[in-house]
């Protein structure tokens, strides 16, 4: 019974849902709503038990490891102090003041060190000396240097080498990734809705 | 008897959703086929994807070494479209959290989403109750840094740094975060593996990672690594690519003949 209901209760929400997809019928439409607002809601709760394993995490580095101890306090501290102003003042400008001057700024400069990451990994994938790399190499470089302000006077015939290639090999594979990662969801979506994988059991 | 006469009604008149419904139902058809013909035995032949060869290895090593692997899951949220992928990193973990739990080893899995937290936790304790040490588990091998990519980015590249780890496997829905933390070990002694679906994603885990895959051979995690009955979706989504191969080029055909508007 333990793992029959679950199942029992994953098929039929699925059905449900699916069924809404194909017949936009207003009785099965507003049952799959609810089924739609109830994970909303689930994953709204599961926020709350990451916030539980944040603290408990951080909490017993605090208080049983040495190294890393004041990274942890400090992070259960604005943790705490953030959830205790939105909790006391929603909306109210102290809040506002934390995602301004602290969260934003520091998302900023996260967003920033990728610009450093992308030369990094690139310059180690070109490195590599295969013709997958070559390929890759030339191709970047042409769109790169297309992409400049002079790109047009060193030939006339780079913007449309450049649109070519974007059009094209890029174009048809990037369809064909997203045509084989569609029929991956839905096997993966089937293997759920037919218990062949269950992993809420 | 009204209602279910409009259903079909309202079924009926749209051309896509007869066209969606068919392709469903033919999916649906050689999936059960398949997949009955997995669960009694039957092989596939598979090609060899060397990121998931890496896996089987990596986790033999880690069991002889004593040092962790990182399984990072993703940002990946149930409810949505990336739900798929988040399962996979899921599935993933899965694998290595069994193996480390028979030798009663310690294993790192992270994750953006608290959905899959929580489905983490219930698959390393049971990982760990079948192999007799139900005891051992902490939940402190499963770790959430916040839904922000970013966020999570920093809160996993700092857990895997700040301990040695054999490995870092980055399975599941990742963006530009996964740059960050496949740059940020870079230092490390630390093979990095893993791969996304979404075609932004792809090139910058391409270019991080040391075995990258791709697309849809991310949906091919479990069949390759510890569940049988994948292998019967797997050939199922090699059948419908060939089916729409064949569409493509004949729809090229046909129009190129003017028989398409």
């Amino acid at each position: 019974m333990k793992k029959i209901l679950p199942m029992a209760a994953a098929i039929l929400c699925g059905l449900f849902v699916l069924t809404d997809f194909f017949v936009p019928h207003p009785s099965i439409g507003a049952v799959a709503a609810v089924l739609v607002e109830g994970a909303t809601i689930l994953a709204a709760f599961a926020l709350f038990l990451g916030v539980v394993n944040l603290l408990s995490v951080h909490g017993r580095r605090v208080a049983r490891e040495a190294r890393g101890r004041g990274l942890g306090v400090v992070l259960i501290a604005s943790l705490l102090a953030t959830l205790a102003i939105g909790v006391a003042l929603p909306g109210s400008a102290a809040l506002n003041w934390v995602f301004d001057y602290v969260y934003y700024p520091l998302q900023a400069t996260m967003a920033a060190l990728l610009a450093f990451f992308v030369v990094s990994a690139a310059y180690r994938a070109f490195r590599v000396r295969t013709a997958q790399a070559a390929i890759m190499l030339v191709s970047s470089l042409l769109v790169i240097a297309t992409q400049l302000p002079f790109g047009q006077a060193i030939s006339p015939y780079l913007p449309i080498a450049r649109d070519w290639i974007l059009t094209v090999p890029v174009t048809a594979g990037m369809r064909g990734i997203v045509l084989g990662t569609a029929l991956g969801t839905m096997a993966t979506a089937l293997r759920i809705l037919l218990t062949v994988d269950r992993p809420y059991v | 008897m009204q209602p279910l006469i409009d259903a079909i009604e309202s079924l009926l008149s749209s051309s896509l959703n007869i066209t969606a419904l068919a392709v469903l139902s033919l999916f649906c058809l050689l999936f059960v086929v398949f997949t009955g013909r997995a669960k009694r035995g039957r092989r596939f032949p598979v090609r060899a994807i060397p990121a998931y060869k890496s896996i089987h290895q990596l986790v033999s090593r880690s069991l002889e070494s004593g040092q962790p692997i990182h399984v990072g899951m993703g940002s990946g949220r149930v409810g949505t479209e990336a739900m798929s992928e988040a399962l996979m990193g899921l599935t993933v973990f899965d694998y290595v959290a069994r193996h480390a739990a028979a030798y009663d080893q310690a294993v790192l899995g992270t994750t953006a989403d608290g959905t899959i937290l929580s489905a983490a936790q219930g698959v390393l304790q049971r990982a760990r109750e079948e192999a007799g040490f139900a005891e051992r588990y902490a939940g402190n091998e499963l770790r959430f840094y916040g839904p922000d990519p970013l966020v999570y980015a920093a809160g996993t590249a700092g857990a895997i740094t700040r301990d040695q780890h054999l490995a870092n496997i980055l399975v599941g829905r990742f963006g530009h975060e996964g740059l960050w933390i496949g740059e940020a070990a870079q230092g490390q002694d630390m093979v990095q593996l893993g791969g996304a679906a979404a075609p932004g994603a792809i090139a910058l885990m391409q270019a991080t990672l040391d075995e990258c895959v791709i697309g849809e051979e991310v949906f091919a995690a479990g069949a390759y690594l510890h569940r049988r009955s994948h292998l019967g979706s797997l050939a199922t989504q090699d059948t419908m690519r060939i089916l729409a191969i064949l569409a493509i080029i004949a729809s090229v055909v046909m129009a190129s003949l003017g028989y398409l508007g």
